[in-house]
């Protein structure tokens, strides 16, 4: 071997899971030996040993381990000096053995027996050469010991050097005698694997694969080395499978050959692990529910029924799930109280809220399904309110907003206001616009109180709806508290509600703006209440809009009031036209 | 005879970045130990653990380490090499209950931080609470722990007497029992003693196999028919959707439905099962209802998804019209293991157990109709062509009772030859074990099998095979076998 190779890292790496192996061996034997025969450790020590030795065989069949006096020679290379290795050595040296290979054939029960090999040791009744003849009588599957005075066959075959397929006329007249697939590719692969060599070993693995049911009989067939076989082995090994096949006549070999081996089909069949997802679960739950709630076996039954339905129906909220709890929505009023409540609960919730919403987007303009939102929301209580307001506060498109506020008001209609004279207090602007909207668009009046603090808001935008919604409602109230507030406003504020206010059929209108008038530091505003004022033909007005027209020494000597002067002028003249003045 | 399983250099490559990982775990124990969680040796070691596990995570959904009989289980597979070099890790996972790790994608440093503080708190003093519990308190859903209960740690004890896969399967009767009982009052009761259980099948089923779970249903005599059925299910069901390859998540919602399934028979008298007169038209009415019940019942639950309750309606309606509900993979597998376990071929008896190897056979030649031959064949590799505890003639007249499927070959089991004599004790040992013979042996010469099953023994009411694999249930329930 040469220098290159004896520094190759494969190598390193087999020597160094080979001297692992021989440590485990000689620490496990060692082990072994203080228990009883039988004691359930040693079958556990064995198990270990073997996972040991199937990992140093490294997918190889074989490990062919020779043994020189103290050392162990892997390929050529002698493992590195350590006590163990020395003591697996010399123990079998000692008995006279010289190479031994070890097959991944080894069972747990033949590491057992290897054990006390190792252990082995002559004393007052056994000599030496008692245990050495006696260690020459021994058979162990799946382990090979070649002695070094005499040559004695041990485990079940010789490892030959040979092709697959070599198979002695007795053998092919046996094999094909089989009654069933897998005990024909069993005893192919009892044949095959003692063998050595690349060949061999690629048809070991095709043999196991199949048998394992890695891959399918479809997959063994076109990759089997037929060529190297007898034609009637494979001929039997496709007549079999073909009887397998074959539904009409069934017999217990034709079902083993059948159950043993998969088929491309059976493959492709276990491949495809659909299950079924959530929502598809509680689709399918919901119509059993229903199907025996309509249609109950036994008087019992719908109670239990209900509670099953009431659970799916609470999944169906959690998720957001808005159609088919709308199409539940006549099946609700027959749930008990406690049902009912359990139901109301689960609808009550920020996800389904948000689904809500996004269900209603996607409704046409006056479709017939919003009257049943209505009603769903109804069903639900006003405990939703806060819910869908707060998915209010989040819509940036304008016509979604406009569907939802709709919705909110004819809500509201049927469970109160509540919620919503609660919501002006919030502090988002936006919110309290929309809120005003649809207070607005519901029209009662009982919310005017709770909308005159917003004409105070921080946010001009909600001063403006809630100027806009006082002018809609109307009514004394409203015209009071807008005067009050065009008395105290900035002139940019006011400017189109006192237009509107003048505008508003509430008595004693006059006297709001000529109060107005007087009490504003604002000379604008004062402008503006005197021009409206031209369209109040009462005598206080007209009184008042002489007053004001009238030159002053204030405003010969300032300059002042000319602005005011000249619009109640222009009022005066609009009611002298209209006949009033 | 087990065979050893080549790995490929992919499988390679990711064992060694979970081995990788392990060494992570035990620095994050100490640094969590000794360090504040904000120290950067704890946040640090968080980082390379969860970016060593991302790796992994890239072809896998979660990645799975047992703690097992003082052994370390990586994936399902024992490594003895990893247990020695991890000795201190397998103690101190063992002493702080965790049985069997999962940790899915998506974990994060802070999860496995409050992972971490959650053993080492657990490790200083036990909690009186599941760790699993807290760690859900704690909000971490991205690592899930299968706790050994407390009294198998317990019975590590050298006095007390070793738990053998028999109790746990009468502690599995139990739970189902006192969940019936509670759902029969009426309430929706606890869980969490369902789920433990089936995390600790289903830890057990892909660590150490499945096989000898299989004897279990042989000795179900004396403990309540229902229950133990439904026991029988969940077994079958977790070794099936395990060879299906279904992910964690799945095999557990497949174990707890196979568990569950059949809840609604609690509206029907205990008596009948063991009532072999045929049902009236009236009692098979009563018998039909039973899946409305298990629906009504599973589904009223809070803590159970909906689609387990609507498997308990529809697991015995084979007439599902199209274009509705159509079985998926966990409604397929759960009634291929009903069919067979329930050995319920007619509606004539309420409760009549055939033999299993003839029900398979009814389930064969009806292949495809109602079940995926697919699934056949992986119940048939399941539990042999002859189902464990089958009494069988063998072709040299000998008599035999089948103990161990063979995974390669589904009628050459392993058998108990239980009329010959015991092998000889080999020298020193104090007693022997049963004659067992693997049917793949190969005769003298290699030309052919050594033996093989002739047929299937008719019932003898000479031969109890149940009392026989009772009388050596300690041996033949063994993992080791």
């Amino acid at each position: 071997m040469t220098d290159t190779a004896h520094d190759s890292p494969e190598l390193r790496q087999k020597l160094g899971d080979v001297a692992l192996l021989l440590r485990t061996l000689v620490t496990s034997a060692r082990t072994a030996a203080l228990y009883q025969p039988g004691h359930s450790t040693i079958a556990q020590i064995c198990e270990r040993t073997k996972t040991i030795l199937d990992k140093s065989l490294g997918g190889e069949n074989t490990l062919t381990l020779d043994i020189k006096a103290k050392t162990v020679v892997v390929e050529e290379s002698p493992l590195p000096n350590a006590p163990e290795t020395a003591a697996f050595a010399s123990a079998l040296h000692t008995l006279g053995i010289g190479p031994i290979v070890l097959t991944n054939r080894l069972p747990p029960e033949g590491l057992c027996e290897f054990f006390k090999l190792l252990v082995a040791k002559p004393d007052g009744k056994t000599t030496l050469t008692d245990l050495q003849k006696m260690v020459q009588g021994l058979r162990i599957d799946g382990l090979q010991m070649v002695f070094v005075l005499s040559f004695v066959v041990t485990g079940e075959q010789d490892e030959q050097e040979q092709l697959p397929g070599q198979l002695s006329e007795e053998q092919v007249a046996a094999f094909i005698r089989s009654a069933n697939l897998p005990d024909l590719l069993t005893l192919l692969l009892r044949q095959n694997e003692g063998l050595a060599g690349k060949e061999a070993e690629t048809v070991t693995d095709l043999l196991c694969a199949v048998l394992e049911r890695e891959t399918t009989l479809d997959e063994f067939l076109a990759a089997m080395p037929w060529p190297r076989y007898d034609p009637r082995i494979r001929l039997r090994c496709e007549e079999l499978a073909a009887q397998a096949a074959r539904e009409a006549d069934w017999t217990r070999d034709s079902l083993i050959s059948w159950t043993g081996l998969l088929r491309r089909a059976d493959r492709q069949a276990l491949d495809s692990r659909n299950i079924h997802e959530r929502p598809a679960a509680l689709r399918w739950s919901l119509d059993l529910a229903r199907a025996l709630l309509d249609r109950p076996a036994s008087p019992k039954q719908p109670k239990y029924a209900r509670l099953a339905y009431a659970r799916i129906i609470r999944e169906l909220a959690a998720d957001g799930r808005v159609p088919e709890l709308l199409g539940e929505l006549e099946r609700f009023a027959g749930l008990e109280p406690a049902l009912r409540k359990g139901v109301q609960e689960a609808v009550t919730s920020r996800a389904f809220a948000e689904r809500l919403v996004a269900h209603i987007r996607l409704l046409p303009k006056d479709a017939p399904e919003a009257a049943r939102l209505v009603e769903f929301l109804a069903f639900a209580g006003e405990d939703m309110m806060p819910l869908l307001l707060g998915e209010l506060a989040g819509l940036a498109d304008k016509a979604h907003r406009a569907q939802l506020c709709s919705l909110l008001a004819r809500f509201a209609a049927r469970t109160g206001t509540g919620p919503l004279l609660k919501a002006l207090k919030n502090e988002d602007w936006f919110l309290v616009s929309n809120v005003v909207a649809i207070l607005q668009e519901m029209g009662d009046p009982a919310a005017v109180p709770r909308l005159l603090p917003l004409l105070d808001h921080k946010h001009a935008k909600a001063r403006e709806a809630a100027a806009r919604a006082l002018l809609k409602f109307g009514g004394k109230d409203a015209a009071d508290g807008l005067a009050d507030f065009v008395a105290r406003a900035d002139p940019e504020d006011t400017a189109k509600i006192v237009v509107a206010l003048s505008l508003l059929p509430v008595p004693g209108q006059d006297a709001r703006l000529i109060a107005a008038c007087r009490k504003t530091p604002h000379a604008a505003t004062r402008v503006a209440l005197v021009t409206a004022l031209g369209r109040c033909p009462t005598g206080a007005a007209l009184a008042f809009l002489k007053e004001q027209a009238r030159r002053t020494w204030f405003e010969i000597m300032t300059g002042r009031n000319k602005e005011l002067r000249r619009a109640a002028r222009r009022s005066l003249e609009t009611l002298r036209k209209d006949g009033h003045a | 005879m087990a065979r050893h399983k080549r790995r490929t250099r992919a499988d390679e490559a990711r064992l060694v970045r979970l081995v990788e990982a392990l060494r992570f775990m035990n620095f994050a124990f100490n640094n969590v130990r000794l360090y504040p969680p904000t120290h950067a040796e704890v946040v640090g070691v968080m980082a390379r653990l969860q970016e060593t596990l991302a790796g992994v995570f890239e072809e896998a959904e979660d990645v799975g380490y047992g703690f097992m009989d003082e052994l370390l289980y990586i994936e399902g597979a024992m490594s003895v090499e990893e247990t020695a070099a991890n000795q201190m890790l397998v103690d101190r996972f063992s002493r702080c209950r965790v049985k069997y790790l999962t940790i899915m994608k998506g974990v994060t440093p802070e999860d496995l931080l409050a992972f971490f503080q959650l053993l080492n708190a657990e490790a200083t003093k036990p909690s009186a609470e599941h760790p699993a519990e807290l760690l859900e308190k704690m909000g971490v859903r991205t690592i899930h722990i299968v706790e050994a209960d407390v009294d198998d740690v317990a019975s590590k004890s050298k006095v007390s007497r070793k738990k053998t896969l028999f109790d746990w399967y009468v502690k599995a009767v139990g739970v189902l029992d006192a969940l019936r009982a509670e759902f029969m009052a009426g309430g929706d009761p606890d869980l969490r003693p369902l789920f433990h259980l089936t995390d600790d099948m289903m830890a057990t089923i892909r660590n150490k196999g499945f096989e000898p779970f299989l004897l279990l249903p042989r000795l179900s005599r004396g403990l309540d028919a229902w229950n133990a059925h439904s026991v029988n299910v969940a077994v079958l069901a977790c070794a099936l959707g395990e060879a299906c390859g279904l992910n964690s998540g799945h095999v557990q919602t497949l174990c707890v439905t196979a568990f569950l399934h059949d809840l609604g028979r609690l509206i029907i008298p205990p008596e009948w099962a063991d009532d072999p007169s045929p049902l009236s038209a009236a009692d098979r009415e009563v018998v039909r209802q039973h899946a409305d019940w298990s629906y009504f019942l599973l589904t009223k639950h809070p803590e159970l998804s909906p689609g387990i309750g609507l498997f308990g309606a529809l697991h015995h309606r084979a007439d599902l019209p199209a274009g509705g509900y159509q079985p998926d993979v966990i409604h397929r597998i759960l009634a291929v293991a009903d069919h067979y376990d329930l050995a319920y071929l007619g509606d004539k008896y309420y409760w009549r157990h055939h033999r299993p190897d003839r029900v398979l056979r009814h389930l064969l030649l009806r292949r495809g109709r109602p079940h995926e031959p697919a699934l056949l064949k992986l119940l048939v590799n399941a539990v042999g062509y002859y189902p464990t505890g089958t009494l069988v003639r063998l072709d040299d007249g000998q008599r035999a009772v089948v103990v161990r499927p063979n995974p390669m070959h589904p009628a050459r089991p392993r058998v108990w030859l239980f009329e010959s004599a015991a092998p000889a004790p080999a020298e020193g040992e104090a007693e022997s074990s049963l004659p067992l013979a693997d049917l793949t042996d190969l005769a003298a010469g290699g030309l052919g099998f050594a033996r093989s099953i002739a047929g299937v023994l008719p019932p003898d009411p000479a031969t109890d095979v149940a009392a026989l694999i009772d009388a050596q249930k300690e041996y033949l329930l063994s993992f080791n076998l």
